[in-house]
């Protein structure tokens, strides 16, 4: 039954990616069928019921998963990412539910290791700001290891602000980009 | 290969023999007041200076040169903010009518020329010239000095940069600037993955030229005080296992080289002011301390202690002390401790975070990045914390170098573009605040790091 489950979800997350990878093809073909156009007297009001012939094309396209991309939906599913205060570097409530799947996979797992990516968001000097991505990513590590992941499958790495997880300069981005992010190794 | 050039550096340093002839005009002249301007004592107004084309000999094969080295040495002088260069159309004497005999200085006052400087160029051979330069005292009536310089036609920019060095020397009294260089990180692509290159240039942005691919990001260059080599962050070894390191590129080698291989990431590097020992961060679990290394033993020890993040270390130009960055208060502020770590004392205590302090050459500044209020600055204060005050701005704005002299300052500024994009440049700027400029590059820019003297 697990299995099952599992298997659905990746099987919506890989229709998520291919209609992503499909998008410019569907507004053409809403183009053509929805019936927008440049026309001057065209009310954009209007609503349009969009045909969404991706599940057509999904089932012609099944692709196995290695078994390392299985893994990493599995880690995306469980949640790969926790977030933080600015400036902070705590587990917050949530965070530690999101560890705690982690640590659940990882327990189901165990021939697994795993990297933690620090990240901060702009608001910061470039020096401070890697300490700080090293502190989080090392939060996470700490917090895994207390629950009983042994402290040499984590490796930790900090990014500081200079790969950040989204592009934009405001509230929002800033709060995706305080982050620590758990890739499995190859 | 690109960094030809930079390698032949000290070839050419050898090969150009600079001769210069320094006039004591003191005792016969010690009842004047000296032609001199007092740069360090706040705002200045600009000293309006002629500087005449020079004459050449006609056989010369790059006759621009007579325009193209004194037009340099104006730019360095008018780009420093304090000198005003006078039209050249109200120059009453022809270049011709000034090689060999004083000027004719009632001709140069009329136009209120405080300093006059005159040249003429000879050639060698083919590919050798020697440019002959006398800075005039027009209201003294008298020669400050003359200098002679011997080299390679291609080196006149050189040339041009170090009579501008001794011109400003001569006319402020402080270390010149203009024959240095400036590394710094060059930055491409989109916001989430940016490509991040070393590149150095000269002063005024002249002979730019990359020295790493952008295969890996590299971050906060820093010159060692002899120039040759430069010391950054990098992540260039994590497919190999390596953590994010210190390295050391030798700008006459080309070599790159890990500084060591630690437990935790190693960043923030600065060198010495003796250029043998090099102060950095260190970062493992959770906490950032500051190391110090020798550099030829590769011994490390320990200066600072405990689980707050200390970074940024800098060291003070008589190497007795380091000024770093802590948030062990709570907030970000600014520490200044002995170079072995004893007597840590705290020097800022104003609203906001402080970080990246960088002692000036002078010793007398330190100059740091200031975030509060939703704004970035840059700011100066004196080593004990009194006096601070910010002389620049922006949405993002960090990193300060100094400039030999301690007077002029760089650092970089993010600024939001309509599009939703950043630029990202650097900028120059003196510490009373004025004559802000974007020095310019062929892309956005970040982390400056300006060189000693060449």
């Amino acid at each position: 039954m697990f299995n099952f489950l599992r298997l659905i979800a990746i099987f919506i997350i890989f229709s998520l990616l291919i209609s992503c990878a499909n998008e410019n093809k569907d507004n053409l073909l809403l183009d053509a069928e929805g019936g927008i156009s440049d026309s001057p007297d065209n009310n954009i009001d209007d609503e349009i019921e969009i045909v969404d012939n991706t599940a057509q094309q999904i089932e012609m396209e099944e692709v196995e998963l290695t078994v390392e991309e299985k893994l990493s939906s599995e880690l995306i599913e469980v949640g790969d990412r926790v977030f933080f205060g600015y400036d902070e570097s705590t587990i917050s409530a949530e965070s530690a539910e999101t560890l705690n799947k982690q640590y659940q996979f990882l327990s189901r797992n165990p021939g697994i290791s795993i990297t933690v990516e620090g990240h901060c968001d702009e608001r910061g000097t470039r020096e401070y700001n890697l300490a700080l991505g090293e502190r989080r990513a090392s939060a996470v590590k700490n917090y895994l290891v207390s629950l009983g992941v042994e402290s040499s499958r984590i490796t930790v790495i900090s990014y500081g602000k200079e790969k950040p997880t989204v592009e934009g300069h405001n509230d929002w981005a800033w709060t995706q980009n305080r982050t620590a992010i758990t890739f499995i190794n190859n | 290969m690109k960094l030809n050039l930079i390698k032949k550096y000290p070839l050419l340093l050898t090969l150009m023999t600079i001769l210069v002839f320094l006039f004591s005009d003191k005792q016969s002249y010690s009842n004047d007041a000296p032609l001199q301007i007092d740069i360090m004592g706040g705002r200045v107004q600009a000293m309006p200076i002629a500087v005449s084309f020079f004459s050449v000999d006609e056989d010369l094969i790059n006759l621009k040169l007579k325009e193209q080295i004194p037009n340099l040495i104006s730019k360095n002088l008018v780009d420093s903010g304090l000198f005003m260069l006078l039209d050249r159309n109200a120059y009453m004497q022809k270049p011709s009518q000034l090689i060999n005999i004083p000027p004719k200085f009632r001709d140069w006052r009329i136009i209120d020329a405080q300093a006059l400087i005159t040249g003429n160029i000879e050639k060698k051979d083919d590919s050798k010239i020697k440019v002959n330069v006398q800075l005039w005292d027009v209201y003294g009536e008298r020669r400050m000095f003359g200098i002679s310089l011997s080299s390679k036609i291609k080196s006149w920019r050189r040339i041009s940069h170090i009579i501008s060095d001794k011109i400003y020397e001569r006319l402020t009294g402080e270390e010149g600037y203009f024959d240095t260089r400036i590394v710094y990180v060059a930055e491409s692509g989109k916001q989430k993955n940016k490509i991040k290159r070393l590149a150095i240039m000269d002063q005024d942005g002249a002979n730019h030229k990359y020295l790493t691919s952008g295969k890996s990001l590299v971050l906060t260059p820093r010159f060692s005080p002899n120039q040759q080599k430069i010391t950054f962050f990098s992540y260039s070894g994590i497919n190999r296992g390596l953590k994010p390191s210190v390295y050391i590129y030798d700008l006459l080698s080309g070599k790159t080289e890990i500084l060591g291989e630690f437990n935790g990431m190693s960043f923030a590097p600065r060198f010495s002011p003796d250029g043998k020992e090099l102060i950095m961060s260190l970062a493992q679990n959770g906490a950032t301390n500051i190391y110090i290394m020798d550099l030829e033993t590769k011994n490390i020890s320990q200066l600072t202690y405990g689980r707050s993040i200390d970074t940024s270390p800098s060291f003070s130009p008589d190497g007795k002390n380091i000024i770093f960055n802590s948030d062990r208060s709570g907030g970000q502020h600014l520490y200044v401790m002995n170079r072995n770590g004893k007597n840590i004392k705290r020097v800022s205590f104003g609203r906001g975070s402080y970080a990246t302090p960088v002692w000036s050459p002078r010793g007398d500044y330190i100059a740091f990045t200031k975030f509060t209020r939703g704004r970035f600055f840059i700011g100066l204060m004196h080593p004990d914390g009194s006096s601070e005050r910010l002389i620049a701005e922006g949405y993002l704005t960090e990193g300060p170098t100094w400039a030999p002299g301690g007077r002029v300052l760089s650092f970089f500024r993010q600024t939001p573009q309509e599009d939703g994009d950043m630029r990202t440049r650097l900028f120059v700027i003196d510490i009373t605040g004025n004559r802000e400029r974007e020095l310019m590059t062929p892309g956005d820019a970040s982390d400056p790091a300006w060189s000693p003297k060449n």
